[in-house]
Formats: C-alpha cells, sequence, structure tokens
C-alpha cells in the first residue's frame, strides 16, 4: 500500500462527500428561490429532465426553468433527499437520491399544500476541481394534494378525471 | 503515522460508506420489486425479522417472504431511510435507521395510500470483500391510513 493508493482511496471518499453536499446544496438553493445559485450548479451543456415539467438544455434552458417555471408553480418547498447512491469514476459520477417534498402551490383557491415523492437518476462531471451536474432527471412518483394523498390523486392531471 | 494506520482509518469510513450503500441499494431494489437481486444482499445463513410479519431464516426464505408476503401486502412503496449509524469492527458492522415509508396497500375499494415507520437494527457481515445482510431486524411504529393518522390507527396490516 503506497502514499499514492491511499490518498487515491481518500479522494474517492471526498468526492462522494462532493457530490452529496452540491445535491444538498442543489436542494437548500432551489427550496430559497436562489436561482442563479441553483444554475451556477450545472455544467455549461447539462441537460435537466422534470418529467411533465418538461426538458431543459444548457444553463440559460435551465435558468428559464429555475426563473421562470417554478417561481410560477409553487410558492413553497422542501426538498427532503434520502437514500443516496454516488458512484463516482475518475471524472464522472452518478447519483440517486429518493426525494420527498412538502410543497404549497399556487390555485385559484390560494396556495394548496402538496406532497411530492420521487426519485433523481443524476450524472455529475468534474470541471476545474468542482463538480457539476451534467445531467439532472427527476422522476415524479407523486405530486398529489395533501387532501387527497398519492393513492387518490398520483399526479395534478389526474385531478377531475 | 504510519501507512498501515492512515489505511485502517480510511478503510472503516470505505466500510461505512459500502454498508450505507447496501442498505439504500436493498431499498431500491424493493420498490422497484426486484425480488430476485435482493436475495443476493443476503448471506446465505441471514436471517430477516419484520415484527407481526414473520422471521425468516437463508436467503431463499428471506426472498420468498418478498415474492409471497410483501407483493401481495402491498402495491406500491418508497422505503425512506433517515438517520444512519453505522459501526465497524473488523468483517462485521451494525447499522441503525429510521424508515419513513409512503406506500399502497390493496383493499376492498382499491389502492389505499398508508404511511408506514419504522426502525432498523441490522448486522453486516464483510465475505470475499463485499457486505452482505446477516440480521435484517425491522420493528414496526406504525403502519397507518393516510386519512386516519398514527394516534388513531397505529398498526394495520392491510
Amino acid at each position: 500500500m503506497s502514499l499514492e493508493e491511499l490518498e487515491a482511496r481518500i479522494k474517492a471518499l471526498e468526492d462522494i462527500e462532493e457530490i452529496e453536499k452540491l445535491m444538498a446544496s442543489y436542494a437548500y438553493w432551489v427550496d430559497a428561490f436562489q436561482m442563479d445559485d441553483v444554475v451556477g450548479l450545472f455544467a455549461d451543456n447539462a441537460k435537466a429532465e422534470y418529467g411533465m415539467l418538461g426538458s431543459y438544455e444548457g444553463k440559460d434552458g435551465i435558468a428559464t426553468f429555475f426563473k421562470e417555471v417554478v417561481p410560477k408553480t409553487q410558492s413553497w418547498s422542501a426538498h427532503q433527499l434520502l437514500n443516496p447512491i454516488v458512484t463516482v469514476e475518475g471524472e464522472k459520477a452518478k447519483g440517486t437520491w429518493y426525494l420527498f417534498c412538502p410543497a404549497t402551490v399556487f390555485s385559484p383557491e390560494g396556495d394548496q399544500a402538496v406532497w411530492i415523492q420521487g426519485k433523481y437518476n443524476n450524472e455529475f462531471v468534474k470541471i476545474d476541481g468542482k463538480w457539476k451536474f451534467s445531467l439532472l432527471r427527476f422522476v415524479f412518483n407523486f405530486a398529489t394534494p395533501y387532501n387527497e394523498g398519492w393513492a387518490k390523486i398520483k399526479m395534478p392531471e389526474e385531478q377531475g378525471a | 503515522m504510519s501507512l498501515e494506520e492512515l489505511e485502517a482509518r480510511i478503510k472503516v469510513l470505505e466500510d461505512i460508506e459500502a454498508v450505507k450503500r447496501l442498505m439504500a441499494t436493498y431499498t431500491y431494489l424493493v420498490d422497484d420489486s426486484q425480488w430476485n437481486d435482493i436475495a443476493v444482499l443476503f448471506a446465505d445463513n441471514a436471517r430477516a425479522e419484520y415484527g407481526m410479519l414473520g422471521s425468516y431464516d437463508g436467503k431463499e426464505a428471506i426472498a420468498t417472504f418478498f415474492k409471497e408476503v410483501v407483493s401481495q401486502a402491498w402495491s406500491w412503496a418508497v422505503h425512506q431511510l433517515l438517520n444512519p449509524l453505522v459501526t465497524v469492527e473488523g468483517d462485521r458492522a451494525r447499522g441503525r435507521w429510521y424508515i419513513f415509508c409512503s406506500s399502497t396497500m390493496p383493499g376492498p375499494e382499491g389502492d389505499r395510500a398508508m404511511w408506514v415507520q419504522a426502525s432498523y437494527n441490522n448486522e453486516f457481515v464483510k465475505i470475499d470483500g463485499k457486505w452482505k445482510f446477516s440480521l435484517l431486524r425491522l420493528a414496526f411504529n406504525f403502519i397507518t391510513p393516510y386519512e386516519e393518522g398514527w394516534a388513531k390507527s397505529g398498526m394495520m396490516t392491510g
């Protein structure tokens, strides 16, 4: 066991920690509507896929989503991250998380409490020593009004159906 | 500080990470109904204790539990893990977690939304360099219909 081998093993642990921090920063900043900071977490040519909320390419496209779509959809959220699995290979990485998110969305009757649950399958790239999102892929399991629950209404378009 | 001492400290951190990853892999496989892959996460002579849902010895019995009991009782679930506390000693480890699970159970009037909260007190063993469950012990705190809540209806098996 050489010093170089040990350093490589420490680096692998550090990279996992940094990617979990990147993902947590994303969550805190989205919830604080610090959208410039959120966009700064993405690589220039990154892609973000948000299921029914659309897919967005490049920092400009992703900025449009966070500055124009998200603030018109929800007034408050807490992106709670769970079950991280991060796998690093050199300057690339993959990460899976669950999201369990209480939120309030705008409705004609005022703010409405909703539960959101889904899964992230993200990819990361290290650029100039800093990890960035190269792909953010979110798959909704449910986005349900608090008063209904995920068995009655899984996703908004089912409402009133 | 010798290289050997540093290596031992790095190994503990790697083992904690590997055990957490094993536990997260377990949850994703259960939630995706990948019953055959779940058995691989258990040592051959592992034991799984699921409270009122019974105890199972050996990885085959554990796989059968998922195929025959879990798949009947639940139509959907997300096993959300919290508060990991992993302690490693050589090729053995222990790990505690909370689980907060939204799920649906089939019922006479269709699927019903359920909250499940429980605590894991698991044991792990490293076999040929890979961590496996030697004991999975789950203690339910509540399984309650979404509309009722855990004070009115603490335990319900569907």
